[in-house]
């Protein structure tokens, strides 16, 4: 699978509680997209769209892929909206990949929007918990938070981990948003801080989750042969990897591994051919921050239980043997929910063409992004390279 | 033929501290009584009979029979000591089937209409009689409350009967009658509902084997067992030579264990927060393979940790469509996890 794609062109508007709605959004994460284009593109050779989106601004669900259409300026075109709650970018992604490698379409446009902020508190909530399993684990108290919160339990006693470990992943992230100038949040945090803040869902407090972000991002995707036409420096996808599991957590075996992520990273560096010691820098899926303990884990870049231990040496620092969430994550940078896949693969195309400014991870070559929906039951895993 | 007593129980809430917690109301203060009387599930549903005495809703009498796991006759009988006394008459005096009793009540008063009862006193008789336990089924005179006639019935009765038992704490039923307290559970309203987590009502209802007896499928071909019961096995995905078979409700293992605090709720249990501030919620194993996610009652969050074992009882969960919705919760073993670590 080789090379069999390529993105051409990516934008992001910035993350955070914003005034535009989606439908402003999805038009500056598209213009920015197209104008990103070294050699430029004319919109109408765009002939496939597909749009990730949860919950659109709360009242547009049904067929909200047409308004992509229109407001990149290419409707008309067959336009596909790309649902797998948070994971929704990282599987639209994979939906183009698949659409011109298989000669289906020339150049696709991928792109993400979530817009969460202008609704009340309570119905924000109720977004947030819809792609949980209701009967069982939404129905005895749990949102996100509070399932992720007993993975967090289970596995700081399965590992004799303290909650140092879960601290330092948001103070290591912060520290990478505050460079970013699209990130929610962009000032660095102490880990006294994090210790200190109100408890959500025990052991994760305020500073263990990531923000409700508004937001969105845009990718041009075109086969890989074609993509020197378009510039010279193509980001190819190297790799794709996906996999599911169980919707409810208390139907798995275990609680401490994502059986979907797992699966996911042994498809994706199999069909990229490449070894884990290649890749430059990761993006992973830190919703809450015990998920990115869960994710290097996970994806094999760290034995089971010890990748707390490489977080507090800093091996997972933006200077660190292998930076992982240099703009911030979803802990800093914000999760607009079914944008942040699309938001990891722009991140990967501005790193690897050396573009990143501030953050810059010095020489990267191989990127390597890991998108999940909900707590695991379904996640997508790409790799990136400049070829 | 006659049928002979062979437990008796009785539940006393104490999760209001004292009196019943939030989340408890008739139905689930006369379910937990009659879970005492009969911890295994008859093998073979054969139709039971079971009166009912005191205040429980007639709107929830379609429930008797899942909770119970197979054909009910139901019976109501007066809110009085002589309409228990009938309804234990009835029961000791038929021949087909085991046969329940359960009063609720007040324990030192008589019970108004609409009031909560405060305890509950279930009876189990199955047959044949055996010599020497005639049962003397006139209540005492005197007796104050429904209750108190329960409790005196089932002692003059065992007095007789040594091969009856008792299930509960006579003595702490005594000690703490003094301090009953009239205070009412605080949610009684069913209005303020769900900001979108739906579940219809037939969903609701096709689950309540899992949800209330924690009934799972073993598979014939694999063994493998599959909670909830789904008509599939999850290991082999066979979907024939599927075995019900209810899971122990009690001595469950915690494996993971988190508190919400205020904001991580969601909307639906705005008002519990509101009111009654943190809970926490566990995920326990009820056998292996089989996990359940359990919000903990009658406890302070934080009391349940992982490696504990934790029995469960019938409770309200949650309000939707104007009724409340049922099921289990888990509440800490007695003597388990009270000390410091």
């Amino acid at each position: 699978m080789r090379h069999r794609a390529a993105i051409v062109g990516a934008g992001h508007t910035r993350f955070g509680a914003l005034d535009e709605g989606p439908r402003a959004l999805l038009r500056s994460a598209a213009d920015a997209a197209f104008v990103s284009v070294d050699r430029g593109v004319d919109r109408s050779r765009v002939d496939a769209a597909f749009l990730a989106t949860l919950g659109f601004g709360g009242w547009q669900i049904g067929n909200s892929a047409a308004v992509l259409g229109e407001e990149a300026g290419v409707s008309g075109i067959p336009t596909t909206r790309i649902e797998n709650a948070c994971a929704s970018g990282g599987f639209a992604l994979r939906a183009a990949v698949d659409a011109v490698g298989s000669g289906a379409s020339e150049l696709a446009l991928v792109a993400g929007v979530e817009k969460m902020t202008d609704v009340p508190n309570a119905r924000r909530r109720y977004w947030l918990g819809v792609s949980g399993d209701t009967e069982w684990e939404r129905l005895a108290g749990l949102t996100f938070a509070g399932v992720y919160g007993l993975i967090a339990s289970r596995y700081l006693s399965e590992h004799h981990v303290g909650p140092e470990a879960l601290a330092a992943v948001a103070v290591k992230n912060h520290a990478n948003g505050a460079l970013n100038p699209n990130a929610h949040f962009r000032k660095p945090v102490r880990l006294d801080q994090v210790a200190a803040a109100p408890r959500v869902a025990d052991p994760l407090g305020l500073y263990d989750c990531c923000p409700v972000s508004d937001g969105a991002a845009a990718l041009l995707v075109v086969p890989a042969e074609e993509a020197r036409h378009y510039t010279d420096t193509p980001v190819f996808v190297e790799g794709l990897g996906a996999g599911s599991d169980s919707l409810a957590v208390q139907e798995r075996a275990h609680l401490t591994r994502f059986s979907a992520s797992r699966r996911a990273a042994e498809q994706a560096f199999r069909s990229a051919g490449c070894d884990r010691s290649s890749v430059s820098f990761l993006e992973v899926h830190d919703c809450f921050t015990i998920a990115e303990l869960l994710a290097l884990e996970d994806l094999g870049f760290a034995p089971d239980g010890e990748a707390g231990r490489m977080t507090l040496a800093g091996e997972t620092a933006r200077n660190g043997r292998l930076p992982v969430n240099p703009d911030g994550g979803l802990k800093a940078k914000g999760h607009p929910i079914g944008t942040t896949g699309v938001a990891q693969a722009y991140e990967a195309f501005c790193q690897l063409r050396g573009t990143a400014g501030a953050r810059q991870v010095p020489g990267a070559r191989r990127a390597l992004t890991h998108n999940v929906g909900g707590a695991g039951a379904t996640a997508a895993v790409t790799i990136f390279g400049v070829g | 033929m006659a049928r002979r007593l062979l437990c008796a129980a009785a539940y006393r809430p104490s999760g209001g501290n004292p009196g019943p917690s939030f989340d408890e109301d008739a139905f689930t203060i006369a379910a937990t009584a009659l879970e005492r009387t009969s911890p295994q599930r008859r093998a073979e549903p054969s139709p039971l009979s079971l009166a009912l005495v005191g205040e429980v809703p007639a709107s929830l009498d379609w429930a008797w029979p899942v909770l119970l796991g197979g054909p009910v006759h139901l019976q109501r009988s007066a809110a009085s000591a002589s309409g228990l006394s009938e309804a234990l008459r009835t029961a000791a005096g038929g021949s087909e089937g085991p046969a329940l009793v359960v009063a609720t009540g007040s324990l030192l008063a008589k019970t108004t209409p609409g009031e909560l009862p405060t305890v509950a006193v279930a009876f189990r008789f199955d047959g044949p009689k055996g010599p020497g336990s005639e049962v003397r089924l006139e209540p005492a005179d005197g007796a104050g409350s429904l209750v108190e006639a329960a409790i005196g019935l089932f002692r003059a009765h065992s007095a007789g009967d040594p091969g009856s038992q008792w299930v509960g704490d006579w003595a702490e039923l005594a000690r703490t009658a003094a301090a009953e307290s009239a205070e009412s559970p605080a949610e009684s309203s069913t209005d303020r509902v769900s900001q979108g987590a739906y579940v219809p009502r037939a969903r609701y209802l096709e689950n309540l084997p899992s949800r209330w007896r924690f009934t799972a499928e073993r598979c014939g071909a694999c063994a493998g067992v599959t909670f909830p019961a789904r008509g599939k096995c999850r290991s082999c995905g066979r979907t024939e030579g599927l075995t019900a078979v209810d899971l122990p409700h009690d001595e469950a293992l915690v494996v993971a264990t988190t508190v919400i605090g205020a904001g991580g709720q969601p909307t639906e249990f705005d008002p519990q927060v509101e009111r009654r501030g943190p809970y926490e919620v566990v995920l326990a194993e009820l056998a292996p393979g089989a996990r359940v996610t359990l919000q903990v009652t009658d406890s302070t969050p934080g009391e349940v940790r992982i490696g504990d074992r934790v029995d469960s009882r019938l409770r309200r969960l949650y309000a939707m469509d104007g009724e409340w919705r049922y099921g289990r919760k888990a509440v800490p073993r007695p003597g388990s996890g009270a000390g410091p670590r």
